[in-house]
């Protein structure tokens, strides 16, 4: 089994990469996220995955710079307008599937013109203990994100000060009368849950670091 | 239906966004054939939300409803699932949800290959600063909902608050607070939302749309407000005037 660690701030000091075969680096909710070039040229370690958000057309054209600078070999995607370029101009990255782009496709991935146009592309799917049962694909590859669930997430930043990002910057416990395990980070909201599913089809577990 | 030029709905047996509340759906085939033949009557076109994905179960029983519908005049079908899309592709109107979550001209592009649309409903997060690629697409008529009346935080095609837990639960579903402040993601004034509004009008959005929620008469009164709104926009010389004339009346 594969192990990743998600990778928010390359100066983290607290993660020790190397103890990891894969670091992902970016978002796959905030297109304010989006590393540059500079920023992932900075990550010591051979295995780097680039995860992207939902794209306007402005932040399609971010993404594109960074491939065309960047060696980067694996890419997860939450927006097919990123998919359909990632075809036609870089074949040779291995494509995932995110969580958002997996929870709005679910079941329409397993057959028909969705896998004709999207799933024959994909190299994986990430996805966590909630998506798990909307995807049943048999011969793809899963990538299990752990301990949070996404619930959803917003585009609308309340947070902005002053046209600035005041966001959680690691996992937030929200309080609720009727849920002890809703979390915020970011502009999305996650569901912390311990299992871990045995699913055998799971070939890499993605960590989610959480602030001691 | 005679305040407006279209009607849409959604029913029971064909998963969509609101399957979650029952009164926000047509409980059956039969009431689905009343409203088409009733838009028919009056000149109206009328549209299944069929706008979630649908497993290959699903699809089937979804396929030959929608089938049963067109044979009775229903006009199209407000959808995200491609698969869906491939089987009704130029046989009817096909209107892309906000749900399908298109963001940028390629992904509007796919779509377009991939489904036949003729309209793209365009997802409220997205500014219309960031549409103009998307707008510069010919063929395709644009379609936004009024906003003030509807504005969800979330992403709505990729939100799960409405049934991560199998419970269903009215719009506090997504408000939590942090140290006892409420920090729900905050939804754009209404004013910025009229903003909105006025600046896709401007960029040849041709269809605006409310969303189910609401009874009878507060439709008609927000489609009242629609009428006034509009009528603003076409008398007002710049943005800043709109603005000044919705604070006075809204």
């Amino acid at each position: 089994m594969e192990k990743a660690i998600i990778l928010d701030d390359i100066l983290n000091k607290e993660i020790n990469i190397e103890k990891y075969d894969f670091v992902y680096s970016g978002s796959e909710f905030c297109f304010k996220k989006i590393p540059s070039p500079d920023t992932i040229k900075k990550i010591k370690h051979k295995n780097i995955v680039l995860m992207t958000p939902l794209l306007s057309d402005n932040s399609l054209k971010k993404i594109k710079k960074i491939l065309d600078l960047i060696k980067i070999s694996e890419i997860v995607i939450n927006d097919l307008g990123l998919l359909e370029y990632l075809i036609k101009k870089h074949s040779e990255i291995k494509i995932n599937i995110g969580r958002v782009l997996a929870t709005s496709l679910s079941y329409s991935l397993g057959f028909g013109k969705v896998k004709e146009t999207i799933t024959k592309h994909i190299n994986a799917i990430e996805i966590d203990n909630l998506i798990e049962k909307d995807i049943n694909l048999k011969n793809k590859k899963l990538h299990f994100h752990y301990p949070f669930s996404y619930l959803t997430h917003s585009l609308i930043c309340h947070f902005k000060i002053d046209n600035k990002c005041n966001c959680f910057t690691s996992y937030t416990k929200l309080d609720s009368a009727e849920f002890s395990n809703i979390y915020a980070k970011q502009n999305a909201y996650f569901l912390y849950e311990k299992n871990i599913s045995s699913n055998t089809l799971i070939k890499r577990m993605v960590y989610h670091w959480i602030k001691n | 239906m005679d305040y407006a030029d279209e009607i849409y709905f959604g029913l029971k047996s064909v998963k969509n966004q609101r399957i979650w509340y029952d009164y926000l759906n047509v409980s059956n085939i039969d009431e689905a054939i009343k409203i088409i033949k009733l838009a028919k009557d009056k000149n109206k076109k009328s549209y299944i939300a069929a706008n979630e994905v649908y497993s290959q179960r699903e699809i089937e029983n979804t396929i030959k409803t929608i089938k049963t519908l067109l044979s009775n005049g229903l006009d199209g079908i407000i959808l995200k699932d491609i698969n869906l899309a491939s089987y009704f592709k130029n046989k009817t109107d096909i209107i892309l949800s906000t749900t399908a979550i298109v963001f940028n001209a390629s992904a509007l592009n796919f779509y377009i290959r991939n489904t036949g649309l003729n309209r793209i409903v365009i997802p409220q997060h997205l500014k219309p600063s960031d549409a103009i690629d998307i707008m510069k697409i010919k063929g395709i008529q644009y379609e936004i909902f009024y906003f003030l009346d509807v504005y969800c935080r979330n992403v709505a095609g990729a939100c799960k608050f409405h049934f991560f837990d199998g419970k269903i639960r009215e719009k506090s579903n997504c408000k939590f607070k942090v140290n006892e402040e409420n920090i729900a993601m905050r939804p754009p004034s209404i004013y910025d939302r009229a903003k909105i509004i006025y600046d896709y009008n401007k960029m040849g959005v041709k269809y605006i749309k409310l969303a189910r929620d609401g009874s009878t008469d507060y439709k008609i009164k927000i489609i009242k407000e629609v009428d006034i709104m509009l009528s603003i926009i076409k008398k007002s010389s710049s943005d800043k005037v709109f603005i000044q004339a919705i604070k006075k009346y809204f």
